[in-house]
């Protein structure tokens, strides 16, 4: 009991010289500090549940292999942004092996007009855009990423990054136009 | 400007209180299954390299010249002589190809992808 109490207290980074050791309850509770944040933002990218979580767990199962290559005083969160969304862009090419991020820039062509009289949540909304957009905002207003670090993440040239988070930006926009006017929509 | 800090506002109250402890199980048993994994490969691979090297010892030592001839020896696999460093660089590949497959399940699925796209 006192044990764990320590391991609540203990900061990241001593959780996490802990879990390289193989200490499962110091990942535990790594895993119970950050799962929020990282299922959100998979839920994000993926709209949908069931996948994000276990995407999710993929990451982590991911992180606790390579905790060894965590440098010292590398920020965890960093860390696992950046194992979520290689594994998000794998799923995404699991599902079509010709998927690129580049090449994925165009939105989709459901019509902006026809979803005024739909009400969305953000998930809803977000699934509208293109996967490569859909990334570049998520990383920019969920995460709160520069587009700068964006483009280092995802491998995207900077003026492709720009342009992705203006667009979404600009179509997210209406949606949350319609979605304030036609009212919440609740799952 | 103000626009943007909707869609900022948006986002930051969309954010759901997700409950850890399922979610937190089920990593763990994720992670205990694989530690199984890879102890039970620990010791297989172990297994299979003490194995290699009695072979290779027991076929070599008998000669004092074999370490300098090296290049030009030859190992008994299944009552056939196999050039040594034949058998060495096929049991490097295989280890290499199974230590990137137990690393990453779609490793092989991923670089015959490779191959194809080029």
């Amino acid at each position: 009991m006192r044990k764990s109490a320590n391991y609540a207290a203990a900061s990241d980074a001593t959780l996490v010289l802990l879990a390289r050791e193989r200490d499962q309850q110091a990942f535990a509770v790594l895993v119970e500090r950050h799962q929020q944040w990282l299922r959100n933002l998979l839920r994000r990218l993926s709209h949908d549940r069931a996948l994000a979580d276990d995407l999710a767990q993929q990451v982590l199962l991911q992180a606790w292999g390579a905790l060894p290559d965590l440098q010292a005083g590398q920020a965890l969160p960093a860390w696992l942004k950046t194992i979520a969304v290689h594994t998000w862009l794998k799923q995404l090419r699991r599902n079509d092996p010709l998927f690129k991020l580049d090449q994925d820039a165009e939105l989709p062509e459901q019509a902006v007009e026809n979803t005024s009289a739909m009400a969305l949540d953000l998930n809803r909304a977000l699934a509208q855009l293109g996967a490569a957009v859909r990334l570049c905002v998520v990383l920019s207003y969920h995460e709160g990423m520069s587009h700068g670090a964006i483009a280092d993440l995802t491998g995207l040239p900077l003026g492709t990054v720009k342009s992705h988070i203006n667009r979404g930006g600009a179509q997210l926009r209406e949606y949350l136009a319609a979605y304030a006017t036609g009212g919440p929509h609740h799952e | 400007m103000s626009d943007d800090r909707d869609l900022q506002d948006w986002f930051n109250r969309s954010v759901e209180a997700l409950p850890a402890e399922p979610f937190t199980l089920a990593v763990l048993q994720r992670v205990q299954r694989k530690e199984r994994h890879w102890q039970l490969l620990r010791y297989l691979a172990w297994f299979a390299a003490l194995s290699s090297c009695c072979l290779l010892l027991s076929e070599l030592i008998p000669t004092l010249d074999a370490l300098v001839t090296l290049p030009s020896a030859v190992v008994d696999v299944g009552g056939e002589q196999w050039p040594v460093l034949q058998v060495l660089a096929v049991a490097i590949g295989l280890g290499w190809w199974l230590f990137n497959q137990v690393r990453d399940p779609d490793f092989t699925q991923r670089a015959i992808l490779q191959v194809l796209r080029r």
